[in-house]
């Protein structure tokens, strides 16, 4: 069912897929684990990540005939649509938390020689969850999967200016919440 | 005891101008902990199989009944739309052509 070959461009995969949605699977293969990862790391557990996976690729399926590719590279769209079921999650939820990963797991993953790069991850994640939502979303588009700001801009719909800007303010406010935990420890 | 809060503020130099502003780009310690505090988590492999098998059937059912696109719920609309103006333009000429021809003589 999945395509018998591989086309390099990922423009002309869309377009098979468009023609036959069964050929979704290739473009399934390419970016579910990228998906994934974003999306356990704005709910910060398995469960509720792989429902919200299966949803963004379900709708991502099933609205395929209205992407045009446009300059808007593919899994750009798709982080829009995650963008938008994570943000929906949370509103539903009510809550203003992520991540739950406890510190013993980090530091289990990084290994005891790298201590001090895992106070420095928990503190920043403390500071970070203190943040709000669309902004800890911009980090992690920004730094985990180094998007271009004109690229976060159609995920959030905002301009690339906005974007630009947004970034500024959250890393000023990152600064201060850090300072913050600074003043407190004093 | 080194303070890490300090460290990694310090890392975040801000004044507000142009070139501050793509601060990203420049600290790439930072960078680099978002990354470390965010890492990459793969799905288990039998979700990935699941979620797999799960597409391909709701592509096959897509494959019998295909979901309209925006622009073609619109462009159906407008041409329903059309359809009635036309129609009602028509009425209204029948209507007015009707009463003129069987309108008592003065």
């Amino acid at each position: 069912m999945i395509l018998q070959t591989e086309p390099s461009d990922e423009a002309e995969l869309v377009e098979q897929a468009k023609a036959d949605t069964t050929a979704f699977g290739e473009l399934y293969q390419r970016y579910v684990g990228r998906i994934y990862s974003y999306v356990y790391n704005r709910t910060g557990n398995q469960s509720d990540a792989e429902d919200l996976t299966e949803r963004v690729f379900v709708q991502a399926l099933t609205h395929l005939r209205g992407y045009t590719y446009r300059g808007l590279p593919f899994s750009v769209w798709l982080f829009r649509i995650a963008h938008n079921v994570v943000a929906n999650w949370h509103r539903d939820r009510q809550r203003n938390k992520t991540v739950p990963m406890d510190d013993a797991t980090l530091t289990a993953e990084m290994g005891t020689d790298r201590l001090e790069m895992v106070e420095d991850v928990a503190q920043l994640r403390r500071a970070m969850t203190k943040l709000p939502q669309d902004r800890q979303q911009l980090l992690l588009l920004k730094f985990n999967e180094e998007l271009s700001h004109a690229e976060i801009g159609k995920i959030m719909n905002r301009s690339e200016g906005a974007v630009k800007a947004l970034l500024h303010r959250t890393l000023k406010a990152l600064k201060h919440e850090l300072q913050g935990a600074l003043d407190e420890g004093h | 005891m080194k303070d890490i809060s300090a460290r990694l503020a310090l890392k975040l130099p801000f004044g507000g101008s142009e070139n501050e502003r793509e601060a990203a780009d420049v600290y790439p310690e930072v960078v680099d902990t978002v990354r470390q505090a965010y890492p990459n988590v793969e799905p288990s492999r039998a979700f990935r199989d699941a979620l797999h098998a799960r597409l391909l059937a709701e592509a096959a059912w897509l494959k019998d009944h295909p979901v309209e696109t925006p622009r073609e719920a619109a462009m159906r609309r407008s041409a329903f739309v059309a359809a009635a103006l036309l129609l009602l333009s028509l009425a209204a000429l029948a209507w007015r052509n009707h009463h003129t021809h069987t309108a008592p003589a003065q």
